[in-house]
């Protein structure tokens, strides 16, 4: 699924790199179905923030897709089909944004399946006592649009708009 | 045709377009992380057979479903015909025998279109739904099995006083049987 972090960079933030904590960070995809709702967490995620001095940002976060997790295989497993793991094996989220802790608006690119899409995606940035920023934020992304063929149970397929969460921290990288 | 100055002002409309639409789709070609290690190989054609084969496993389970329901219904309606009150008439009798066997039919071809699928990728360890409907199902042919021995056994006893016993006993296994069954499509479904 996709990796979607989004870097707020505000005055208070200052100039410089930031790693993402993987123990620290997830993932969260949720697709739906008539019949029920899958929901799948990544704790394996990678990434790192640029701040410049201009006070803009840019991140790049990444996460396998055979990482994500539902608690049930099956599904896991028939996602890594739909999702043509052995081709595209990661989701690659990239992007940029103005400095500012609080709400956000960043301007995002998802890759997926092997198709760049943009997405506008709202953050919500913490600046945290040991100097870590915690990072919150949610948007949708249309399966249809990222080439990938859908699933079905019982001939219905789940819903085009699959729901991602990021929950994410960094720290200043060395 | 165009004069010089035309050309100029469409240059200009058309720097001007493109830096609108930079502003618009910000470039997002930069690398910050480094490149990750290649992934394990996949055969992306078993997979595209593995997904054929279980959506036909979903198509013919659905049917399966309807047959098994059918013949469980005509089973106790003949059950109660031969050996629950009144006179035997064994008007449905054909009728059970018919979805009996379209029963078993259906589930050998379900069965096997599940058991053909290839598996190109690893499997998550744990007992999963998948593993209940396998368990289900591998329950359900051992009733259908006996079933099937139980059913031709009964109708040869015809006249013997132990008939309406092994009736019984094929009643039984086959509610057992269809249980089974049920399980194993729910916890595929919801």
């Amino acid at each position: 699924m996709i990796a979607a972090l989004v870097l707020l960079l505000a005055a208070d933030v200052a100039p410089g790199s930031y790693a993402v904590d993987p123990s620290s960070s997830t993932l969260r995809y949720v697709v739906t179905h008539k019949l029920h709702e899958v929901d799948a967490t990544s704790k394996e995620v990678e990434g790192r923030a640029v701040v410049r001095p201009d006070g803009s940002a840019i991140t790049e976060i990444r996460a396998q897709v055979a990482s994500f997790r539902s608690g049930d295989g099956n599904r896991d497993e028939h996602m890594l089909e739909t999702m043509n793991v052995g081709s595209y094996p990661y989701v690659i989220f990239k992007g940029l944004a103005h400095a500012g802790t609080g709400a956000v608006q960043m301007q995002g690119q998802v890759e997926l399946h092997g198709v760049k899409k943009q997405y506008p995606v709202p953050v919500m940035v913490e600046a945290q006592p040991d100097g870590s920023l915690h990072v919150k934020g949610a948007f949708d992304v249309s399966l249809d649009a990222h080439g990938i063929e859908r699933p079905s149970l019982l001939f219905v397929k789940i819903d085009d708009a699959c729901h991602i969460e990021v929950d994410l921290v960094l720290r200043g990288a060395k | 045709m165009f004069d010089l100055r035309s050309w100029v002002l469409l240059a200009g409309l058309l720097a001007l377009t493109r830096a609108a639409a930079a502003q618009q789709n910000p470039p997002l070609d930069f690398e910050l992380l480094e490149k990750p290690p290649p992934a394990p190989k996949v055969d992306e054609a078993a997979v595209r057979r593995r997904r054929t084969l279980l959506l036909l496993h979903q198509g013919a389970g659905i049917g399966l479903y309807a047959v098994a329901l059918a013949n469980t219904v005509v089973g106790q309606l003949n059950y109660s015909d031969r050996f629950a009150s009144g006179p035997s008439t064994g008007r449905y009798q054909l009728a059970h025998q018919i979805t009996g066997y379209g029963t078993l039919g259906a589930f050998a071809v379900t069965g096997l279109l599940a058991v053909f699928a290839p598996n190109p990728l690893p499997k998550t360890a744990g007992f999963d739904r998948v593993a209940l409907h396998e368990v289900s199902m591998a329950t359900a042919a051992a009733g259908m099995a006996a079933e099937a021995v139980l059913g031709i056994w009964t109708s040869q006893r015809e006249g013997y006083l132990n008939q309406p016993d092994m009736a019984a006993a094929h009643l039984v296994v086959g509610y057992v049987t269809f249980a089974a069954l049920t399980l194993g499509v729910g916890v595929i479904v919801f």
